[in-house]
């Protein structure tokens, strides 16, 4: 079930599907608390969450209807964000969560801009597949992940803008030609599915 | 001044010293897969691998007396295409309907800065032969890159036995595990339609939003940029004003030790806010961002977290 909501975040499924997902959305409250779990650990990775927020959260889940209403497009599907690196690897899920909840460094503005539509289709991948909301496999080896001490959050488009200024200089070009580049093509956040 | 004379002698020794530390046989097969590499035409599907991810992409190349022209595919995920030719990189994402190209104000030429870099190679990494290995059904001699210090990543690598062409390449940490692997599965050396290298989309189409950039040379040491000191091997071999998406006038040295290279951007933040400090990585490319004053400091390279971090807190500014 969880894959088919990361597929309705990321924009996914076809009309007809998606449709049939919201109305499972609707129906079962189980599948709702993913979606929003889902959201907030988008907002948690942006850094657009303050600390209690994950109490506030569920106290308005209580009182209003969720908002199902998928915006992410096939653009932001591709973009995707470079999370901070963990200096200590095999970051347990409850460090994660706790460290979220502190205010991050705030990211430049047209960065945030940047990242907004972005976040969301990050966290649904890394999360399929896990039971929610269970951060395990953003844990996993050679992924980022990410650190309470000099976090850092760059916008995919900026990483991949400065990644394409820097391969053209790389000797090993002279090697492997333009193979180098898949660097930048890599859609590592999907592939983790 | 009876001295002068005799330092450009000297300077030329340097890489000669480099040269005869190193496995001769092993230096002349790096210099083999160098020529390969300018010389083939070719088309193949390859894997890239970093960490638990692996991806298929379709590589072709095709050279002819003007040059080389390439163009790399990603099998998987969305429809992307980088296509490179001599003097510019154009990467186009369907799915924005954008293009980013990269121009070079001066195209490089690589049998000019060959030299170079091998003997730079030496200095920083113990060039050997392994054995003869089987990949992808061609006979390889393998070469190992193993680095001198911590500053960079060691290397295996993977030479076709006939023509010298890269089969396989990988890169290693310290600990000796793999941070990131090329492998042809599938490779086609010889005829390649001129056609088959060109962009599959027309990005004259207005619906396409182009993001050009352009790089000129440019002294940052004129202007008050300097590195107080950078990880033994690496030297400048580049320094230029760029812009990097709307961002423009933004200084770009370029570090190199021969194989692997690290980016320095300097970047005004003109009233914008400073983003975050710290480290982000992709299997071997590290970034380290941090603020110097009202400028921001982003260094990329395909190296270790320790040696971006070191090269980005070399970053001064000295009133010119």
């Amino acid at each position: 079930m969880t894959e088919h909501i990361s597929a309705l975040l990321d924009g996914e499924l076809s009309d007809q599907d998606g449709l049939r997902q919201l109305e499972v959305l609707r129906s079962d409250e189980a599948c709702r608390r993913t979606w929003a779990t889902y959201h907030l650990i988008g907002d948690a990775l942006r850094g657009d969450v303050q600390a209690g927020c994950a109490r506030a959260v569920s106290l308005r889940l209580a009182e209003e209807p969720v908002v199902l209403c998928p915006t992410v497009t096939q653009r932001a599907r591709r973009e995707r964000t470079w999370y901070a690196v963990s200096a200590a690897a095999g970051f347990a899920a409850v460090a994660f969560v706790a460290w979220t909840a502190v205010p991050m460094l705030a990211a430049r503005p047209d960065a945030q801009v940047a990242s907004r539509d972005a976040a969301t289709a990050n966290v649904a991948p890394a999360l399929a597949g896990a039971p929610a909301p269970v951060l395990a496999s953003t844990t996993a080896p050679g992924t980022a992940t990410v650190t309470p001490a000099g976090a850092a959050q760059i916008p995919a488009p900026d990483v991949e803008n400065y990644l394409l200024a820097h391969q053209q200089f790389s000797p090993a070009n002279a090697m492997q030609g333009v193979a180098p580049y898949v660097r930048l093509v890599s859609e590592t956040a999907e592939s983790g599915r | 001044m009876r001295v002068t004379p005799a330092w450009p002698l000297l300077l030329l020794l340097v890489p000669a010293v480099a040269l005869a530390q190193a496995d001769p046989a092993a230096m002349q097969w790096l210099q083999k897969i160098y020529s390969a590499t300018q010389k083939l035409s070719y088309v193949g599907t390859f894997i890239y691998q970093h960490g638990p991810y692996v991806e298929t992409s379709r590589i072709t190349r095709y050279v002819d007396a003007s040059g080389a022209q390439e163009k790399l595919e990603p099998l998987e995920g969305g429809v992307r295409e980088i296509v490179r030719s001599a003097n510019q990189v154009a990467y186009y994402i369907p799915g924005s309907m954008t293009v980013k190209i990269e121009r070079q104000s001066v195209p490089q030429s690589f049998p000019a800065i060959l030299p170079v870099q091998v003997g730079d190679l030496a200095s920083s990494y113990t060039v050997s032969k392994g054995d003869v290995e089987r990949i992808a059904g061609f006979e390889c001699q393998v070469l190992l890159l193993d680095p001198k210090d911590q500053m960079r990543y060691g290397h295996k690598l993977w030479a076709d036995v006939n023509t010298g062409m890269l089969i396989k390449a990988r890169a290693f940490n310290e600990k000796h595990e793999p941070v990131e692997t090329f492998a042809f599965t599938e490779l086609k050396i010889g005829h390649v339609d001129k056609d088959k290298v060109k962009p599959s989309f027309a990005a004259k189409d207005k619906n396409w939003r182009i993001e050009d950039s352009v790089a000129t040379d440019a002294s940052l040491s004129d202007a008050g940029w300097v590195l107080k000191s950078t990880p033994s091997g690496f030297r400048k071999i580049g320094e230029m004003r760029r812009n990097i998406g709307t961002a423009f006038g933004v200084g770009h040295i370029v570090l190199s030790d021969g194989l692997a290279a690290v980016s320095v951007f300097i970047e005004p933040l003109a009233g914008r806010q400073a983003g975050p400090v710290g480290l982000v990585r992709q299997g071997p490319i590290n970034v380290f961002t941090r603020r110097l004053d009202d400028h921001w400091i982003t260094v990329v390279g395909e190296t270790p977290p320790e040696s971006v971090k070191v090269i980005a807190n070399a970053v001064e500014y000295h009133k010119p």
